[in-house]
């Protein structure tokens, strides 16, 4: 009789202890997902914060280009805006290209990035790439591309052209 | 702690759960930073684009800006008071040349745009309207509105350039 009573009690002991693994299990299964969840959110967040960051960056990056002696229009000791100077612009190129130390100063400038002028009025540059006044092309790195509309004066014609300047920022 | 407190307390608990999934939930759907930054890509876009085009060189004829082109457009109407080199009105010229940059630019990088010109009178100008192949009303508009003078007593028109839809004057 008391055996029988005992059985029982370790049988229904045994029940709660099962039913308590399964809350258990339940519960650190649901954990499992959340979390897996909830770090797959943060990658997708820190991309998108990354793209915004190259964005900010892109944005810095034009309004110094437009304010930088070496690439401003200068007329008579006027500033135009909105006006880049193709000849110093293309004097620049060619000095960056020669000496590396520019190209330090100008990385401290325009971070991760690369600069290039493309004109499209009255003609298009021969070149499909435009021609590139700062920086390397990381085409394997993932990049943000704002492009701005510009006037370009090219002081040998004394003509004001049209184009734009691509800023790409490398993340 | 007698068994109706426990299942409180697991009450309580998957309530606080609920609570912070919901807050995360919201956080993540209404993040409204990007908006912020697209319109001002557009803002931006559209300034730099109207100020550029005025300052360039249009070859209606040697050395004469866009922004001449426009005014002698607006001051003299449809036929202007001279024509280009190519025979084509200042309306015409300026019409069609600013259409094609805006194509090659704006265009290309997807973007709807309608580009205007209002009068002295706060009319359009409607032979310098252009608009973008597709171009929807509403939706998330940013524009610049250019003010020009064309004489010397002051007399003003404005040069508007809306990106993602249509200009609501």
């Amino acid at each position: 009789m008391q055996t029988s009573s005992h059985a029982r009690r370790s049988t229904k002991a045994q029940m709660k202890i099962g039913e308590t693994m399964m809350i258990l299990v339940i519960f650190f299964v649901l954990l499992v997902l959340g979390l897996i969840f909830y770090i797959r959110f943060q990658m997708t967040h820190i991309e998108n914060q990354s793209i915004r960051n190259a964005e900010y960056l892109a944005i810095q990056t034009i309004q110094k280009i437009q304010f930088l002696p070496e690439f401003q229009c200068t007329i008579k000791g006027k500033i135009k805006f909105n006006c880049l100077d193709v000849m110093r612009a293309k004097a620049v190129s060619k000095i960056n290209a020669a000496n590396p130390e520019y190209t330090r100063i100008y990385s401290r400038l325009f971070p991760q990035s690369m600069v290039s002028v493309y004109r499209v009025y009255p003609q298009p540059y021969g070149n499909m790439h435009g021609m590139r006044i700062y920086g390397t092309n990381l085409a394997n790195n993932s990049m943000t591309v704002f492009p701005v509309p510009i006037t370009l004066y090219n002081a040998s014609s004394e003509s004001y052209e049209w184009g734009y300047l691509n800023i790409t920022v490398f993340t | 702690m007698k068994k109706a407190q426990t299942e409180i307390i697991g009450l309580l608990v998957i309530v606080v759960m609920i609570s912070v999934i919901m807050l995360f939930a919201y956080k993540s759907l209404f993040d409204t930073d990007d908006g912020v930054l697209q319109s001002y890509k557009k803002e931006d876009l559209a300034s730099s684009t109207i100020r550029s085009v005025l300052g360039t060189h249009s070859g209606c004829r040697e050395f004469t800006e866009f922004q001449k082109l426009i005014i002698d457009c607006v001051k003299y109407g449809s036929t202007g008071s001279f024509t280009c080199d190519d025979t084509s009105s200042t309306c015409e010229y300026a019409q069609r040349e600013i259409s094609n940059m805006l194509d090659k630019t704006l265009g290309a990088w997807k973007y709807e745009y309608h580009f205007m010109v209002i009068g002295p009178g706060g009319a359009p100008v409607p032979e310098l309207e252009i608009r973008s192949d597709k171009l929807e009303s509403g939706g998330d508009v940013a524009a610049d509105d250019q003010p020009l003078n064309i004489d010397t007593r002051g007399t003003q028109i404005r040069i508007l350039l809306c990106i993602g839809g249509e200009c609501l004057t």
